[in-house]
């Protein structure tokens, strides 16, 4: 069986007179004039009659984005655009508004928009007061961040609606809670609590809902309070990723320092008190195990308040090869009232050569000493050394990405809550 | 004079007399309802004929569902207690928490309908209240201290496959 709601269910406007085509027939409780403008109740219990103070020359304080009469599918149901509002919280006097919706199989449902965010509410049967805490609901496992707690006054409406607007926005306190992009609040008064859940709606939904071009709809300023952050997914396997290459990288290098040689091929003094006039320090012949493979140098020098300064040549006795490098160290302490005691260098230094051929090798070292002292530098050689350096350079690069990502996040989450009484960032001030 | 029901208004119901379901895997027939205007909403008590020659009450209210057992209790408890966010222990030994108070303003009957005692004069108050899925449903007059209720639980549409539904082409 069908119908059609052609019913010619109208109302006289208790100011003008006119008589109001009423859409929502009996369910209709509360409607504004089409002709001037007047919010009054249809019921014959009450003959009140408001007008907003903010509407002037009977011209709209706002213009809803979204038509009254319009239609639009949200979710799979098509609803119908009855009433709406524009309020204002009673605190901070910011304003946001609010569409009416309709569908007569599944009741009424709000599109919520401020600053060009917007929220799609349902009411719901759901009690939730069990699961309620001073800031969080829980709904399952999932945990309800008080957002805000406000009052609000209704400062212009147009349309029909099914309850006194007007009224029931002025006596209740409404408590949002946000798992964005979700949110749960209840509405409480001394006569009802009524409780709805939520979600984010981007604005080209709404536009494609009601078939509206996106840039009709407000502009959107700023991040609203449950749109969610982008790159969810990723932010859902970034973690798991991270761990999983830090595991593979540390085992391939407990494989590496596993199989190292890490073998003393050569330790010796060069005295440089003893070299008298020569230039060259010579060290005996060593050997390096077959392959390419790193080597590394020691250098310990009892050092104090001095330097140390070396230009070394590894030279494959076979082939005449040379591998040049130059090292140094410096060491220098002391002690200042105002500061203390206060230490700068070394006495350690180390090089590090790497895909050195095997065979018999000796090194020529070319001291560069502070003048008129005399230092026993200790001289060690080690051939396939497990060398931590690349493997910390991977790990920070495995991590840089996830950091300035998370990073990121948190700053979002941080402007999300800026408006909010009850950030978890504490205060803004 | 004994007051003579209102006819019931149009409005966008999509359940009629006639409409069928099931309900506890038993079939029922909706045939007739009570439809109370409150202030801020109204409330349809849908009457039906359930598994075979049962009474059962569906109470609707804008997609919103209760199937309530056709036995009404007294309340002899703090009628103060009958309001929104206060819990008051009923008939069966749960515990209800109340949803809202609303003050009805008109009643209008059509078809046939289960007992509903105290229908008339209008202007008493109506009290719901829930816990999980449990409901119940208070008529308070506040002049004879009369309060009478009776107990649910919420449904989906769904739940009680209807037919023979109105379907209305506005939103097809």
């Amino acid at each position: 069986m069908s119908g059609m709601s052609g019913d010619n269910y109208t109302i006289n406007c208790p100011k003008c007179h006119t008589s109001q085509p009423v859409f929502g027939r009996a369910m209709t409780l509360a409607m504004t004039c089409s002709s001037c403008g007047v919010y009054f109740r249809t019921g014959k219990w009450s003959n009140l009659v408001s007008t907003f103070n903010a509407t002037k020359g009977g011209k709209p304080q706002s213009t809803p984005a979204l038509a009254i009469g319009s239609r639009g599918k949200i979710d799979g149901t098509l609803y119908r655009v009855m009433g709406f509002v524009v309020k204002q919280e009673a605190q901070y006097h910011f304003l946001w508004r609010e569409y009416l919706l309709f569908n007569p199989y599944k009741g009424y449902a709000f599109l919520s928009e401020s600053g060009g965010s917007w929220n799609i509410i349902w009411p719901i049967e759901e009690n939730l007061s069990n699961s309620r805490t001073d800031r969080q609901i829980y709904v399952g496992i999932d945990r309800f961040d008080l957002y805000s707690r406000s009052r609000a006054r209704v400062v212009y409406a147009q349309g029909e609606f099914f309850f006194d607007v007007l009224d029931t926005t002025g006596s209740t306190e409404t408590y949002e809670y946000i798992a964005p992009p979700e949110l749960i609040g209840v509405e409480e008064s001394d006569d009802s609590r009524l409780w709805f859940r939520g979600e984010y709606i981007s604005p080209k939904e709404v536009a494609e809902a009601f078939q509206v071009s996106v840039d009709t709809l407000p502009s959107k300023k700023g991040m609203g309070y449950t749109e969610p952050l982008q790159n969810r997914a990723l932010a859902a396997v970034l973690i798991p990723v991270t761990i999983a290459l830090l595991v593979i990288v540390s085992a391939f290098q407990y494989v590496w320092h596993e199989k190292a040689e890490n073998k003393i091929v050569y330790q010796g003094v060069l005295n440089t008190g003893a070299l008298k006039d020569q230039k060259v320090f010579v060290t005996t012949p060593f050997t390096l195990s077959e392959g390419k493979r790193n080597v590394s140098m020691n250098l310990f020098c009892r050092l104090e308040n001095d330097w140390f300064f070396g230009e070394f040549s590894l030279i494959n006795e076979t082939t005449g090869e040379e591998f040049n490098f130059t090292k140094d160290i410096e060491y220098y302490s002391g002690y200042e009232s105002e500061y203390g005691s206060w230490v700068e260098g070394s006495q350690h230094g180390d090089a590090f050569l790497s895909s050195i051929p095997g065979g018999t090798y000796h090194m020529n070292i070319y001291p560069d000493l502070s003048s008129g002292k005399d230092h026993q530098v200790t001289i060690t050689v080690r051939r396939d050394v497990a060398f931590m350096g690349n493997f910390w350079l991977t790990v920070v690069g495995i991590l840089a990405f996830p950091t300035i990502f998370y990073i990121r996040r948190y700053n979002s989450e941080r402007r999300r809550w800026e408006d909010s009484d009850y950030s978890p960032y504490g205060s803004y001030e | 004079m004994p007051a003579i029901p209102a006819k019931v208004p149009a409005d966008w119901s999509f359940i009629q007399i006639g409409t069928t379901g099931t309900y506890r895997e038993k079939s029922f027939t909706i045939t007739g309802r009570v439809r109370l205007q409150l202030r801020n909403e109204y409330k349809n008590f849908w009457s039906a004929v359930h598994d075979g020659n049962k009474s059962l009450w569906i109470m609707e209210s804008f997609g919103s569902f209760c199937v309530l057992e056709p036995r009404w209790y007294s309340y002899t408890g703090d009628i103060k207690k009958l309001r929104a966010t206060h819990t008051i222990t009923v008939e069966n030994g749960d515990t209800l928490t109340g949803d809202y108070v609303d003050k009805c303003e008109a009643i209008s009957i059509e078809g046939q309908v289960g007992r509903w005692p105290e229908l008339f004069p209008t202007g008493f108050f109506v009290v719901q209240g829930s816990r999980d899925t449990d409901r119940g449903f208070f008529t308070v007059h506040t002049k004879t201290k009369i309060v009478q209720y009776m107990l649910g639980k919420t449904v989906t549409p769904e739940d009680l496959k209807l037919g023979t539904i109105h379907e209305w082409n506005e939103w097809r």
